[in-house]
């Protein structure tokens, strides 16, 4: 955001009173507690009607990356980016693989993590542990880019004084983030993401008002682009492009719909009844938040043009800052879209955050630390995990201010999370899937999936291999592992069991 | 509907979700996006229904 105007005092005073309102959501989830329990902490005693549910799974799956790294992404490459509607959908088909049956099951088990279905299922310490590891590495990675992104935001408005500005928009807004979300649990983050939700859903449909009253309607941007040398951006996409459309709705779709956070909704959901027309419902925005981000992409793209490489990013804020600088009207507006922009942000960060410190206490140190602790004192414990957990990723984020190449190559988390496929959507519908396998089957898609991500190999250009990503191949090989080990496992068992049977009857 | 059924469905919406069938070279313009996009965007929609549909059509039987 760094090509906006910098804001004046009401502005930031604005942006205070919605920060307070978190700050008072967490302190009133902490008065309705019930008991102190992890269940109570991470699942709000399993009471998440319609609405709580649909705004918090809104406010989590679309991050601050929804709103500007879409608009950047659609400027560079134009309509080909549509894609990211396609994938944001493809979410929420793939929950339907696994969603409902994984809720009766948590409230049959009293589940709390992710990993306490695999451990559930498969009786397994190795691969719940190894999928525990897997899922807090995918989630830090993504908290860290939230709150560099959110330091990134600040420090774009804050004028000369943008590099302490950065420091500061990290520590206080994770600051913020962790009183809210330690004090009252998932019940306080919830309610945050109603408000952070309704904010969101406003600001896009805000965004797109503004664009067609300030620039005309989108053919006219359109009309600019074909005339211009841009105007191949317009184009189908070419075979290689149309690949990657499939690589995306495969992985983002598999890989989004076992983001832990999301997992933990699932459970918390009142009934069944309140998760299908949650999910029914949620089919539905894409349309009204990435779609719109697209646009604003094409609208930038037409309007503010030559932008290149990393500017690009700039997109968003570019035609914003032509709107701030027209009316004091559209310089309010815009302080609307910044505090959606920071909604975005935020309500996916503390999600993250208390998924990790979840895990953390109840898959690794509950596990291997100590087995029998009481409820009371995991509850404790993962408050402080939090907080640790904040404070080094918010250290991390501070001084890798300058590495954003870093944070691209560390962005592997789809191609780690979908290796978990076999064992949750495979896993819950069949029981032959047999333990093993699916241990091996994991290792092997985690090693083929970073061997190519990260290995020497000239054949991977830009992350992918012939439009692929690494994590579809490494799935593949995993899912072959499974099916093929338990396939086999299941034949030698019965080649077992029937030999006493020809003994006896010979 | 069986899972083979919905399963082949969406296959089927997802073969036309990608513009492979359209002309490479086929421009025109409604309502400024790209016809291609519109047939994609069209296809999109109808998995939205779809899938709406699949969530809600058991929702009065599991309470």
């Amino acid at each position: 955001m760094s090509n906006l105007l910098p804001f004046g005092p009401g502005a930031w005073l604005f942006f205070a009173l919605y920060l307070s309102s978190l700050l008072l959501l967490g302190w009133l989830g902490r008065r309705a507690r019930q008991e102190d329990s992890l269940q109570d902490f991470y699942l709000a005693g399993r009471g998440f009607g319609f609405v709580i549910l649909f705004l918090t799974l809104y406010a989590t799956q679309y991050s601050g990356n929804t709103v500007f790294g879409v608009a950047g992404a659609s400027y560079r490459l134009g309509f080909s980016w549509l894609i990211s509607v396609h994938y944001m959908l493809a979410i929420i088909v793939f929950y339907q693989t696994f969603a409902f049956k994984l809720h009766r099951l948590a409230r049959q088990h009293d589940f709390v993590t992710p990993v306490d279905f695999l451990r559930q299922r498969f009786a397994s310490r190795a691969l719940a542990t190894i999928a525990s590891i897997v899922m807090i590495i995918a989630l830090g990675n993504y908290l860290l880019a939230q709150l560099m992104t959110m330091g990134r935001a600040l420090q774009g408005l804050a004028g000369p004084a943008g590099d302490i500005a950065y420091n500061y928009g990290v520590a206080s807004l994770a600051l913020i983030m962790v009183v809210y979300g330690t004090l009252g649990g998932i019940r306080a983050i919830a309610w945050t993401d109603v408000i952070q939700g309704a904010v969101l859903f406003v600001g896009f449909l805000l965004l797109l008002l503004l664009m067609v009253n300030q620039f005309g309607p989108l053919s006219a941007a359109t009309e600019i682009i074909s005339a211009s040398a841009e105007s191949e951006k317009l184009a189908r996409p070419d075979g290689s492009m149309m690949r990657e459309w499939l690589s995306y709705i495969l992985l983002v779709g598999m890989g989004g719909a076992l983001y832990p956070q999301a997992i933990q909704r699932i459970y918390a959901a009142r009934s069944v009844r309140t998760l299908r027309q949650s999910f029914a419902t949620m089919a539905f925005m894409p349309f009204f938040s990435v779609l719109i981000a697209v646009i604003v992409g094409i609208y930038a793209l037409a309007y503010v043009p030559g932008l290149e490489g990393a500017a690009s990013d700039q997109a968003l804020a570019s035609v914003l800052r032509i709107i701030q600088e027209q009316s004091l009207l559209g310089y309010a507006l815009v302080v609307v879209i910044f505090s959606a922009v920071l909604a975005a942000l935020m309500s996916t960060a503390d999600s993250a955050m208390l998924s990790i410190s979840s895990m953390f206490t109840k898959d690794i140190y509950a596990v291997f630390v100590k087995p029998g602790a009481e409820d009371a004192e995991l509850t404790r414990l993962s408050k402080r995990c939090s907080w640790l957990v904040i404070g080094l990723l918010s250290m991390l984020a501070i001084a890798l201010k300058e590495q954003t190449s870093l944070i691209g190559l560390l962005d592997r988390k789809f191609d780690l999370l979908v290796q978990l496929v076999p064992a949750f959507m495979l896993g819950i519908h069949f029981s032959g899937l047999r333990t093993v396998p699916v241990l091996m089957g994991l290792l092997i898609g985690l090693t083929i999936s970073l061997a190519l991500a990260f290995g020497p190999f000239p054949f991977v250009v830009a992350g992918k291999l012939w439009g692929f990503h690494p994590g579809l191949y490494g799935l593949l090989a995993n899912m072959t592992c499974v099916l093929a080990g338990s396939f086999l496992m299941h034949r030698r068992e019965g080649v077992r069991q029937a030999a006493p049977r020809r003994a006896l009857a010979e | 509907m069986r899972a083979s059924t919905i399963a082949a469905t969406y296959l089927f919406l997802l073969a036309l979700l990608i513009p492979w069938y359209w002309p490479a070279d086929q421009g025109g313009l409604f309502l400024g996006f790209p016809l291609w996009a519109i047939a994609s965007l069209a296809v999109l929609f109808l998995i939205s229904l779809f899938t709406a549909w699949l969530c809600l059509r058991d929702v009065g039987d599991e309470e």
